[in-house]
């Protein structure tokens, strides 16, 4: 069940950028965590040490990953948790169906869980008749919306307010005003009854404690605490990798995550569920449920140079420095996970380098996503191993192929360089006028459309150099 | 299904270049946060001075009493701000013998080992107000880190409006460092709790056109009672029984 | 003291006034300056596009015409980036070249880099009466660190008045095929640059890197805009000779 785009890279990108009311917000958004990360720099000592620290642990659990995941299983089972291991996203799901209706599941409650986006799984609930509702709040307007998150920390950034009333009157039956105390007003009230009746809560993990069989949710709102407290079965979806080995260990990512999504300390709550609930206990699930999900991870995990995209802590700073993200948004990438990181793992994912493996032209390999990745991912190097992939692979357009093959034979040897550039200087003469090129066939159109090339020079450097400095 | 698990498991293990799935532990050099972090030290009064910045500057009040009975006074007091008529508090021993509410008209509710789960859900649901220990202060964040029990219920600080924590100058911790490292010893007598929740201010979300909204799911309000005195009540079930150590005007955590 | 130009395929053929400027300001310097006549290109172009088979053949000419220097200074920040991050991948498994390639690296600097770290040298005497704001290049900033020394040297030109560019570490919008392959984001983003560029009311714009300044340029002259667009090179050169 791919939900995969009808139009390519290019021409989803050329949409995006016509929407100027969604760059106008994600550019407020962006700009503004990016600023509250770079607070968060110069308050916390040693910043670099700690994503360094960050990257050790993150890259000796990826290594390790079948111990981990080995710990982690025994231990929820030893306190009578129960575990599953899902291959594909089809088996999370029917996993996941099998505990709902077990359980007559009727109304299951969700926080935010990008890997339930990944496997698709609230239209298969509701395809079993079981009413799902979204806690989180910018989550809870993409499901009214009938749209996906554009980005991992804030989901609904390009929707303003005016859009968000409309949706909530919708489902008030009367006007909400187009205010955020009113809008989240209305959120509260209306998703606090929802908490209430729920009987099947199911959240995400941001890390899973192998040692102790416990996950932790990072969250502002408290619909995570809620989705974990209140139904009497908990439902946690894990993508393989994010598990962590000790207590001490999430104290790092703890360390790090909030800093570099939002420039906070830490969120307002760090919920570390080891469900199911003690004896005597009179909240928390009953009955808890860890699904392990690999959907592609593994081809990540095979690959040793790729393995490290795989140490991701979501905290989203890739995003907010993306100069290409800033101005197309996230649903032009198409993909479940925008964004650097999103572009480097999707084809791993869907096992797709032709249509997915586009993502990596989606970049200028600036390398602002390196410079701030909270553990140290060289993602702009991973972006430059897809293309070589791709080409590895078959996937370029033979025209490309045959013009790099041509530069390569004329840019090896010094007499046949200087032939072309005399070459180049010569055949542009019909285009130049004074001293630019204002218009051009394509593929050089794809410039001259908003910009002036300036001519070659008469003289080479070399040439001037052999003349005047010989 | 131990099937599907070992399959899983050895195609990992496969994928890393091994036969079968590792099952001794592996060597790790250092576990944890950076060596500078776990051996820094902290002024005898900068846990609570950090403690107060931090939560303030995210909408929360810090009162520090000087005794019990100051805590119990200021908590009347708030509660009369608040205009609460009806408050959940934890089954706690000490916060009984601080908080008495018996000649006012708020109905207290306690998460006691005796009422129902719906009744308790229902009272911590209406509740304006709700008031827990706290296990562990965090300075450096301002964050409070609460255990759950059978008679610490997690809804007492979710689901009411507002969020009272009372504690002592004892239960601060300058870092998460002291916390973890206690979760890591409950480990080996498996005591680790069923719920821990660090919660730092009031619920919040940017979600709605990056303008921030304080109380969207939990808690519009944090207030917190640090007590400036040390109690004499034996903690049981687990919980703290190590003060942390001073020494020559330094915090040892 | 001596030093090789490694001019780059892009200010030899379209900008080699860039080259002359360097030269000018070097050799006031004191630097004696060589050519070796085989170099052609450091293989930028087919190293980004993932053609690393093409790009390896044309890198190996290329280093090996730097052979016999034992100090080059280039103008192009970008080109020197590329050769330290992705040399050593390319020839991982190619000891010979993987050993000549880090030595090239050792001995090659940016023009900037090499005024202020190689000759000790932040003032060059110049003057230059306008306003100036500065782009810096993605490349050079991220790999080469060139920030610091750019901003040295453009504090002690005389009556020069600086005016700092918002964001100015987002990228241009260049990125080599990039501005070709994704013509519509490469605008959007050439776009974004320019205004914050004109917003600053600056006479110059100035940079440490040719394919940046030239993707600017040419937006800026389509919008008829009156803005110079100067390599630090050919701004230290202009201002030495008034």
């Amino acid at each position: 069940m791919s939900h995969k785009p009808t139009l390519h890279l290019r021409d989803r990108a050329r949409k995006a950028i016509k929407d100027e009311p969604m760059r106008k917000a994600v550019q407020k958004a962006v700009d503004r965590l990016s600023g509250n990360r770079e607070k968060a720099q110069i308050e916390l000592p040693s910043w670099d040490d700690w994503r360094e620290q960050g990257k050790r642990i993150r890259k000796h659990t990826v290594d390790h990953l079948d111990y981990y995941l080995g710990q982690l299983s025994e231990s929820v089972r030893n306190k009578g948790g129960h575990i599953h291991f899902a291959q594909t996203a089809e088996e999370a799901r029917r996993v996941i169906i099998d505990i709902c209706k077990k359980n007559n599941g009727k109304l299951v409650a969700k926080s935010k869980s990008m890997v339930t986006e990944e496997i698709h799984l609230n239209p298969a609930l509701e395809k079993e008749g079981m009413e799902v509702i979204e806690t989180d709040l910018a989550e809870y307007i993409l499901q009214l919306a009938g749209e996906t998150p554009s980005h991992i920390i804030v989901p609904a950034i390009h929707k303003n307010r005016y859009q968000i009333a409309e949706l909530f009157s919708k489902v008030a039956g009367k006007k909400i005003e187009p205010d955020t105390p009113a809008l989240t007003a209305f959120a509260r009230q209306t998703l606090r009854q929802k908490f209430m009746q729920a009987d099947i809560g199911i959240t995400g993990c941001n890390f899973a404690i192998a040692d102790t069989g416990a996950i932790s949710l990072v969250t502002n709102e408290g619909n995570a605490r809620l989705t974990a407290s209140l139904p009497k079965v908990l439902i946690s979806v894990m993508g393989m990798e994010r598990v962590l080995p000790t207590f001490d260990d999430l104290e790092v990512i703890l360390s790090l995550l909030p800093r570099h999504a939002t420039g906070q300390k830490l969120t307002s709550y760090i919920s570390v569920v080891n469900a199911p609930r003690k004896e005597n206990e009179k909240d928390g699930a009953e009955e808890f449920h860890l699904v392990i999900v690999d959907n592609g991870r593994s081809r990540l995990l095979a690959d040793e140079e790729f393995r490290q995209a795989l140490h991701c802590t979501r905290c989203g700073a890739c995003f907010n420095v993306c100069p290409v993200y800033r101005q197309i948004g996230g649903h032009a990438y198409g993909s479940v996970y925008g964004g650097p990181i999103g572009a480097v793992i999707t084809p791993f994912l869907e096992d797709d380098f032709d249509f997915w493996g586009e993502l990596s032209y989606a970049t200028t390999l600036c390398a602002a996503c390196s410079s701030v990745c909270s553990v140290k991912i060289p993602l702009h190097d991973l972006l430059i191993k897809i293309r070589r992939k791709r080409i590895e692979l078959g996937f370029t357009h033979p025209l490309e192929r045959v013009g790099f093959n041509m530069w390569r034979r004329f840019f090896k040897l010094p007499g046949r360089y200087k032939f072309a550039m005399k070459m180049a200087s010569i055949g542009q003469i019909p285009l130049v006028k004074d001293g630019y090129i204002r218009s051009g066939p394509p593929p050089l159109s794809g410039w001259t459309n908003s910009r002036y090339l300036p001519a070659a020079a008469k003289k080479t450097f070399r040439e001037i150099w052999q003349e005047k400095y010989k | 299904m131990q099937g599907r698990e070992q399959s899983f498991l050895s195609h990992i293990a496969k994928v890393l270049g091994r036969d079968k799935p590792l099952t001794s532990a592996p060597n790790r050099d250092e576990v944890g946060p950076p060596v500078f972090w776990k051996e820094q030290k902290f002024d005898i009064n900068q846990p609570l001075a950090f403690f107060k910045t931090n939560l303030e500057n995210l909408t929360g009040k810090v009162y520090i009493a000087r005794d019990d009975q100051d805590a119990g006074q200021q908590i009347r007091v708030w509660l009369e701000e608040l205009e609460a008529k009806r408050v959940i508090m934890w089954d706690h021993e000490e916060l009984k013998q601080i908080v008495h509410l018996e000649d006012t008209n708020v109905k207290l509710d306690y998460w006691s080992k005796d009422r129902s789960q719906e009744d308790l859900i229902i009272a911590a649901e209406q509740a304006d107000v709700g008031i827990t220990w706290v296990d562990y202060a965090i300075g450096y964040t301002g964050t409070l880190a609460l255990f759950s029990s059978p008679t610490q219920g997690r809804s007492v600080s979710l689901l009411p409006t507002v969020h009272i924590a009372v504690f002592r100058k004892d239960n601060l911790v300058p870092t998460m460092s002291t916390v973890m490292e206690n979760l890591m010893e409950r480990r080996s007598t498996q005591n680790v709790p069923a719920a821990i929740d660090f919660i730092t201010g009031p619920s919040r979300t940017s979600d709605i056109e990056m303008d921030l909204s304080i109380g969207v799911h939990g808690p519009v309000k944090v207030w917190t009672i640090i007590i400036d005195q040390s109690g004499n009540v034996q903690h049981h079930d687990g919980m703290r029984e190590e003060l942390p150590l001073e020494k020559d005007g330094v915090l040892y955590t | 003291m001596k030093a090789s130009i490694f001019i780059t395929c892009i200010c030899d053929s379209m900008f080699p006034r860039v080259g002359e400027a360097m030269v000018r300001v070097l050799e006031r310097q004191g630097v004696s300056l060589d050519f070796p006549p085989g170099q052609t290109c450091c293989g930028q172009p087919a190293l980004s596009s993932g053609y690393w088979d093409d790009a390896r053949e044309v890198a190996k000419g290329f280093i090996d015409s730097f052979h016999a220097s034992e100090i080059i200074v280039t103008p192009a920040g970008s080109c020197l980036a590329a050769i330290k991050e992705f040399y050593p991948v390319l020839f991982e498994k190619d000891p010979k070249y993987l050993d000549r390639s880090k030595e090239l690296i050792r001995k090659t600097h940016e023009f900037s880099e090499f005024l202020v770290e190689v000759l000790q040298v932040t003032n060059v005497n110049a003057s230059f009466p306008y306003k100036v704001t500065y782009h810096s290049s993605c490349h050079p900033r991220r790999f080469l660190g060139v920030d610091k020394y750019v901003y040295a040297l453009l504090k002690n030109v005389e009556k020069l008045d600086f005016i700092p560019l918002a964001h100015e570490e987002q990228c241009c919008g260049f990125g080599g095929t990039f501005s070709v392959k994704m013509p519509e984001i490469s605008e959007s983003m050439v776009n974004a640059k320019v205004a914050d560029i004109l917003a600053t009311g600056a006479d110059v714009v100035v940079g440490t890197d040719l394919s940046c300044l030239m993707n600017i340029d040419g937006r800026l002259r389509k919008q008829g805009a009156k803005v110079r667009v100067m390599h630090i090179a050919e701004l230290l050169d202009e201002g030495m000779r008034t």
